[in-house]
């Protein structure tokens, strides 16, 4: 700093971060998009469609072990759109499977059967199956939609599964809706 | 249960796409101002600016939560101008001559505005020195995010932040106010 108490740099740097960028390119930004677009093409989709008829199935079952209508996990929805800065892309894309999850169990596409018809031989077994062979695909996301589903009817069981989801994965971005799904239950 | 509405239904499936698309409304114009400051030239800003992204599409399913991901897209950018660097030794040697022009004697930058004195400054560091100062100072992200960027220790970034610091302000320095400054160190 001189003399006079200004610093010439700070002078400087302030009059620097001011300075424009050239503008981009017109076009740049849908140049990007579609790029996006071919990098995850529409067989993408239909896998995640597919995802969601089996998610839809975990749902159920935790449903009917429960006894209940399964719950719309929206507060997930919430964090997202709060999350406007760090994790937000990778949470939106948890959020985005979540809820084609149960948009596809909201449409029909799985009939959510009745605690009644949850018999040795009713659909609970062809849902266990599902629901086993998603988990090992995608144990976090699958721990998430179980925990949420327990939220409103059993706060210490969901709890307990936000942390046992913790305990295998303390850092993906289904570790971060746990975490603050553990925040608000604690509340 | 009360039936989504179909768009939100559809909205939810196009959300990756979506969240690809927030991504860049946030970070293109950081990115873009991050390369120009650390002095890739304009005519070359869009291509690098492509480059970054489509390498962050391409590494998208490896990006781990341990970083920001703003932190992760501008380490991208960083080494994407370094390979660019590499590549292109002889553009940038005239780049840098073009600049130097600017940043030529400190009687010649006195007579540039503040902010232009600093721009051509800036191209007479080094850059492991200019990055860690754009970073730190023009970003003005915390020591630690720069060390994640620049994947060296936080005392790394603080040396070099410290080292272009000194250089700069000493170039920045009037030539009289420099005097003025050092009769009084020595009085």
């Amino acid at each position: 700093m001189n003399d006079r108490g200004r610093d010439p740099l700070e002078a400087a740097l302030k009059a620097y971060r001011e300075q424009p960028v050239p503008p981009a390119r017109e076009g740049l930004e849908d140049e990007l998009v579609a790029a996006f677009d071919r990098a995850f093409p529409p067989r993408v989709a239909l896998v995640r469609r597919g995802a969601a008829v089996l998610a839809a199935a975990a749902v159920v079952l935790v449903a009917l072990r429960l006894g209940v209508a399964p719950p719309v996990p929206s507060p997930i929805a919430v964090v997202v759109a709060q999350e406007s800065d760090e994790h937000g892309l990778l949470l939106a894309r948890l959020d985005a499977r979540l809820d084609a999850l149960l948009a596809t169990f909201d449409a029909g596409a799985l009939r959510a059967p009745s605690p009644r018809d949850a018999t040795r031989d009713a659909p609970r077994a062809s849902a266990a199956d599902l629901f086993e062979a998603r988990a090992q695909d995608d144990p976090a996301l699958y721990r998430l939609a179980s925990a949420r589903a327990y939220e409103e009817d059993d706060p210490a069981a969901a709890a307990r599964r936000y942390r046992e989801l913790l305990a295998l994965d303390a850092s993906g971005p289904a570790a971060e809706v746990a975490r603050r799904r553990l925040a608000v239950l604690n509340r | 249960m009360k039936p989504r509405d179909p768009e939100m239904t559809r909205r939810a499936r196009d959300l990756d796409r979506e969240a690809f698309r927030a991504l860049l409304e946030r970070l293109l114009p950081r990115v873009r101002g991050l390369l120009f400051r650390l002095g890739a030239p304009s005519d070359e800003l869009d291509d690098l600016v492509q480059e970054v992204f489509l390498t962050v599409i391409r590494r998208l399913d490896s990006f781990r939560s341990e970083s920001s991901i703003s932190t992760w897209v501008l380490g991208i950018a960083v080494n994407v101008l370094r390979t660019w660097r590499r590549r292109r030794t002889e553009e940038v040697r005239n780049m840098d001559e073009r600049a130097s022009v600017d940043a030529e004697p400190p009687s010649a930058l006195a007579a540039l505005e503040a902010g232009e004195r600093l721009r051509g400054a800036l191209s007479r560091l080094s850059p492991p020195l200019r990055e860690a100062f754009v970073l730190r100072h023009v970003e003005e992200l915390r020591a630690v995010e720069v060390a994640s960027v620049l994947g060296v220790p936080e005392g790394t970034v603080r040396r070099r932040a410290h080292e272009a610091r000194e250089k700069l302000r000493g170039w920045l320095e009037a030539p009289a106010e420099r005097r003025e400054r050092m009769a009084g160190e020595s009085s």
